[in-house]
């Protein structure tokens, strides 16, 4: 055992009868022990005169009203644990009511995502011709190959959509409707033709 | 240690509805709480909000005293639970940064000790017990300054006896190094 943790035991007074006679016997034989034990008692001696400080009497003679200040401000504050009760539980029914309305609202901006039976069914009437087709889909100045094969991201997205092929376009189409096709179209801009675009993403066609 | 029967009598007054008696009690014990904490804590805000919150606990919970153990005991329970609680907020708030260095300065320059040798004497020890475990700091402050011992200590804290002087030891040798190395440095 290290020379320091023997004296913190023989002064704490953690030391047996026979512990206590062995340190002794060799506290007598060493003068580093021995001052060691010294500056130990030392320290102690400074740590009891911190014991009891002369502090400012103001500080205690105020202890109470200043308690009895805060305790009166608590006693206030708890008079009223109904009307806080209530006021917790309006704010939290406020909370769900609003999570709920945002909700349905989503729900109600984005129907066609998961409910099927508010979904709006469109029937194409059978006597639409390619023409009128081309006049909503916005197929303007391309022949059916064309519009079949475009590139272009909008048309891709319409033929995609439609599963148009050149073949299925001279299934539903006369030849000789596309003129007509090209002229209303060309009244139509891109603003109207992404309406048009997410109105049909919004439908179902039968 | 505190007169029990005495402390009886005014507990039993203060249930009866004495409001006066809870203020004999607060007079004998206020020193000793405010010590504890000041101690634990190491400066005099910090110490001061400890012990209010001891005088609330113990305003709120002496109607429901068992007489289990010894008032003395129990105000220290309270002290030193509270002083820890208080420690472990501030470590939180420290850690978040919710408390600014501001404060920290203030809550330094603020005392009740006005004899500048103490004050140097008792800033020196309270720098050194706040490098030391907070159990290890409980455990030095009851032993050297409230002077209880381990048996009192142990009802106090819950803690084994065996497991006190431990720690008492270890916290014994912190100190002694954070001294010599203070001498060194000086």
């Amino acid at each position: 055992m290290k020379m320091n943790n023997k004296i913190i035991l023989y002064l704490d007074g953690q030391m047996n009868g026979e512990e206590k006679a062995a340190f002794e016997k060799e506290l007598d034989g060493s003068q580093a022990l021995s001052n060691e034990l010294k500056r130990l008692k030392e320290f102690n001696t400074g740590i009891s005169e911190l014991k009891n400080i002369p502090a400012q009497e103001d500080y205690f003679v105020q202890m109470i009203p200043k308690f009895r200040s805060k305790h009166e401000q608590k006693r206030k504050f708890s008079l009223f644990p109904g009307i806080a009760y209530s006021v917790t539980t309006a704010t939290a029914v406020i909370i769900v009511m609003l999570f709920v309305m945002n909700k349905n609202v989503k729900n109600e901006s984005q129907p066609f995502q998961n409910n099927e039976e508010t979904q709006q069914v469109v029937n194409i009437e059978p006597t639409l011709d390619a023409g009128s087709l081309s006049d909503q889909f916005g197929f303007i100045d391309m022949s059916r190959e064309e519009i079949a094969n475009s590139d272009s991201l909008l048309n891709y997205m319409f033929v995609r959509e439609l599963d148009l092929t050149p073949q299925s376009l001279s299934d539903i189409s006369p030849a000789d409707n596309t003129t007509d096709i090209q002229t209303i179209l060309q009244g139509v801009n891109d603003k109207e033709a992404d309406a048009i675009y997410n109105e049909i993403l919004h439908k179902k066609i039968l | 240690m505190a007169d029990p029967s005495s402390d009886f009598d005014l507990i039993n007054s203060f249930i009866g509805g004495d409001e006066s008696a809870f203020n004999k009690i607060v007079l004998k014990y206020q020193q000793k709480i405010y010590w504890h904490a000041r101690r634990m804590t190491g400066n005099h805000l910090d110490a001061d909000e400890v012990a209010q919150e001891v005088l609330m606990v113990l305003y709120e919970k002496l109607k429901n005293f068992q007489f289990k153990s010894s008032l003395y005991t129990w105000i220290f329970r309270i002290t030193a639970t509270r002083s820890i609680n208080f420690l472990r907020k501030k470590n939180l708030k420290q850690f978040f940064s919710f408390e600014d260095q501001e404060a920290k300065g203030l809550s330094s320059r603020e005392d009740i000790v006005r004899d500048i040798e103490t004050k140097e004497r008792l800033a020196k020890l309270e720098k050194v017990l706040q490098k030391i475990p907070v159990k290890q700091r409980e455990v030095f402050i009851m032993r050297n300054f409230d002077e209880l011992s381990y048996e009192e200590i142990s009802e106090i804290t819950g803690k084994s006896i065996g497991g006190l002087k431990a720690n008492y030891f270890h916290a014994m040798k912190k100190i002694m190094e954070l001294m010599k190395e203070n001498e060194n440095e000086q």
